[in-house]
């Protein structure tokens, strides 16, 4: 029994706290609310700048690895071959990534740039759209991956390189030695899970909400709570089954098929809307996002425009951070394989790309409507966020298919990104098992599913995500401790055992 | 092969600090010392009193049995210094280390810092301690990284003449990144420890190995303190590191944050330490 414990200490411990929290976010919402508020609050205003240091570090940091003859590195032994094709692997990183999120922020984040643009541009001016094109390539880019890239390379090779299990704790043996066994491993691992769950709690929540708004919109029907807990309790079942039959089945299949229905519903775009129009945006964009990276990616506007910078920017690099041990631990879990260039450069640049061309089709596409055709899709999306999209499909031919074909996007994007979150939290508490038991994985994706539900209903659900968000400090720093200790763990390898396997002269 | 040494004398150190690491040279075996003055300020004649000063601890290092001679010199003081060990042809060469504030140490530099980090023959660094013996050695530290700097470091080792009653032979390497690879590197490690400490094992007393992980300069000079040892000997090896060129190597960082003496030994270069003695045992 004691050692039965012993084993599931990760488990029994954050699935009380988490199970805690939401109960205080049901009995009393508005006291969490406030809380969260304001340790959020209190975290981007002192901490924010940290945040943009540290991506701003991360990807410096991912790339001088690729390109450093540690590149050659290969993330599993020297023999093993990656255990996934090119297009399964680059599928599951883009909806485990960015999928879901991007949908709903495809049209939705050019055009509130647009309509509100830091204090020092005017809004809905045509600097104002060049600078909305930019910021949306900008907090989707080169650094959501990087913070990704850190955090799965680091699990990738001490656990299929070096042996040890997979779990964020393991990642700091050249530092802690064998103290990852104790309070001090298991405190990372548990933050890992809270920042895991409450992120995935936050985007289930807000993913159904859109789904609900894309439905109503095509069926006509007013999006309430009861079919947002409809549309839950649907997306729990698909997800809990495709997490039934593991990754190399459910996720990647779902993967696969959600990537072709995301290009299908790109080029269609592309091609029957202002198809010039996004090109000219994405290559000026890409231009100009390269060309200042720099100078975004340090400046916090301190002078006009800090809280412009703290909402958008900052809110990011604190989200993307807090989904980083879930995004880290499943990319690494499919990433085996590949050598650390190759790991890197994939990483970072394939879903960068189909990235940056969504944002300019579908950013384009909205702004060729406002600035041509007078459509008011910015104010639409001042009104509601999730709804921006659907107003987009509204002037185009076949808007109901096209609103059906998103739906079902969000729905399979909701459900890989469930999948995978329970089988990174399932493996996180079985001290990272690859073959942890169905009841773990069961409990994890009803606990996930029955607290975005029961917090949509009770409105606790920001408060929640602000919790994510909050969990981004701790783990900025342990992502700093990391990269040192995978530094050390890789410089080790290359110093004392390449040079161990080198022939001898004298031989 | 300590025999003959070099001793900065800048008379900043207070004469009886200065006569106090001259006690401590005999630990060595040196029979010879050449207390050497450099002044920077040419041309003026030199003062009176400072010449007395430096001719009362000859006297006083002649007193302790050591043949001493006083050489006063003009320039560069690191560099004059270096070259009079190397037409002396002394064996080592000796500092007082005075204490500099850190601010002051960063405006001016250090003269005994540079003669640490420019030298190629061994220097040994004495550091007076207010509480326990400082004239004689009891215990010592090595600190090897099993690298090149263990076949010039080890002949001083084992050479009888180096007066010290017990030696602990301590690594402070990187932990591996696995516990596997660990275990292997640790049972390396104490292979190679007693390796050494057997060589050694007839010159002292006790010979203790330590094994530690972490930063290697503060490691050291941990493991220095909760030893009580008097003096920590290690190796130095010109790197090609940009960063180790920034932030100095251990052997250059030890002597500011040691609080026992210390005795820097070149791995490789022109140093004529233990070689001029193989040398000269030939002929």
């Amino acid at each position: 029994m004691k050692r039965l414990l012993q084993q599931n200490t990760v488990f029994i411990v954050s699935l009380v706290i988490v199970l805690a929290l939401a109960a205080v976010g049901v009995a009393a919402p508005k006291e969490l609310d406030a809380w969260t508020a304001w340790l959020h609050g209190a975290i981007i205003d002192r901490f924010g700048w940290c945040y943009l240091v540290a991506a701003f570090f991360f990807l410096l940091f991912s790339l001088a690895f690729a390109f450093s003859p540690y590149g050659q590195i290969k993330l599993g032994q020297d023999h093993e071959k990656p255990r996934f094709s090119l297009f399964g692997w680059f599928s599951m990183l883009f909806a485990a990534g960015m999928g879901i999120g991007l949908i709903f922020w495809g049209v939705a984040e050019p055009m509130s740039h647009y309509l509100n643009p830091p204090p020092y541009l005017a809004g809905e001016s045509g600097e104002a759209a060049k600078f909305a094109m930019r910021y949306a390539f900008f907090h989707w880019g080169f650094q959501p991956w990087a913070i990704y890239i850190v955090m799965s390379l680091s699990i990738a090779y001490f656990s299929f390189r070096r042996g040890m299990p997979p779990l964020i704790s393991s990642c700091f043996y050249p530092l802690l030695g064998q103290r990852i066994y104790g309070p001090a491993g298991l405190c990372i691992d548990i933050l890992a899970v809270f920042a895991t769950v409450f992120g995935i709690v936050t985007s289930l929540g807000l993913g159904a909400i859109q789904i609900n708004a894309g439905l109503g919109s095509v069926f006509q029907f007013s999006a309430g709570f009861g079919t947002t807990l409809a549309i839950i309790a649907v997306v729990t079942v698909l997800f809990m089954i495709s997490s039934m039959t593991g990754l190399d089945k459910g996720i990647q299949i779902l993967s696969k098929t959600n990537v072709m229905l995301a290009v299908l519903l790109l080029a269609f775009m592309l091609v029957v809307g202002p198809t010039t129009m996004v090109f000219n945006i994405f290559t000026s964009t890409l231009a100009d996002y390269l060309s200042s990276l720099f100078s975004m990616s340090l400046s916090t506007n301190p002078f006009r425009g800090y809280e412009w910078t703290q909402s958008w920017t900052l809110f990011y690099w604190a989200w993307w951070i807090s989904w980083s041990p879930f995004v880290g631990l499943f990319v690494a879990s499919i990433s085996r394989g590949r050598t650390i260039r190759e790991f890197v450069l994939g990483a970072m640049l394939a879903p960068t790309l189909l990235t940056f061309l969504w944002f300019s089709v579908f950013g384009g596409a909205a702004f060729h409507l406002e600035l041509h055709q007078g459509a008011s899709i910015a104010s639409a999306v001042a009104e509601d966020v999730s709804t921006g999209l659907f107003k987009v499909y509204a002037s185009y031919p076949l808007s109901n298919v096209l609103t059906l074909v998103t739906v079902l996007l969000l729905v399979v994007f909701f459900v890989t990104s469930a999948d995978s979150a329970t089988f990174v939290l399932a493996m996180m508490t079985s001290g990272g098992l690859e073959t942890m038991s169905a009841l773990k994985k069961l409990t994890w994706g009803g606990t996930v599913s029955a607290t975005a539900a029961v917090l949509l209903f009770s409105g606790g659900l920001e408060a929640l995500q602000r919790m994510a968000i909050a969990a981004a400090l701790p783990f900025t720093a342990i992502m700093l401790l990391m990269c040192y200790s995978l530094l050390k763990g890789v410089r080790y390898e290359h110093r004392h055992e390449k040079r161990a396997k080198k022939p001898s002269l004298l031989e | 092969m300590l025999k003959t040494a070099v001793v900065k004398v800048s008379l900043k150190e207070g004469p009886g600090r200065m006569v106090e690491m001259v006690a401590a040279l005999r630990s060595f075996g040196t029979q010879e010392v050449h207390l050497v003055h450099v002044r920077s300020s040419a041309g003026r004649a030199f003062p009176e009193r400072k010449r007395l000063q430096l001719e009362r601890v000859r006297e006083k290092a002649e007193a302790l049995g050591l043949a001493a001679e006083v050489h006063i010199l003009e320039g560069h003081a690191p560099t004059r210094i270096l070259q009079a060990a190397w037409q002396l042809d002394a064996d080592y060469i000796a500092i007082a280390w005075v204490h500099k504030a850190v601010l002051r140490q960063a405006l001016l530099g250090s003269i005994d810092g540079d003669i640490v980090r420019m030298s190629d023959s061994p220097v040994f660094i004495f550091k007076h301690r207010f509480l326990g013996r400082t004239e004689s050695l009891d215990s010592v530290l090595y600190a090897t990284d099993f690298q090149a700097t263990d076949s010039r470091v080890m002949p001083y080792l084992k050479n009888k003449e180096f007066q010290a009653r017990a030696m602990y032979m301590l690594h402070v390497g990187e932990r591996a990144p696995d516990p596997a690879t660990e275990k292997t590197r640790r049972e390396e490690v104490l292979a190679n420890l007693t390796r050494l400490a057997n060589e050694c094992a007839h010159a002292y007393e006790s010979v203790e190995t330590l094994e530690a992980v972490g930063p290697v300069g503060r490691t050291i000079i941990k493991t220095a303190k909760v030893t009580g040892v008097d003096l920590v000997i290690v190796g130095k090896v010109d790197t090609p590191d940009m960063f180790k060129k920034l932030i100095g190597s251990v052997a250059d960082q030890l002597p500011h944050r040691a609080s026992c003496s210390v005795f820097i030994i070149p791995g490789y270069g022109p140093g004529r330490g233990a070689e001029s003695e193989a040398g000269r045992e030939a002929a």
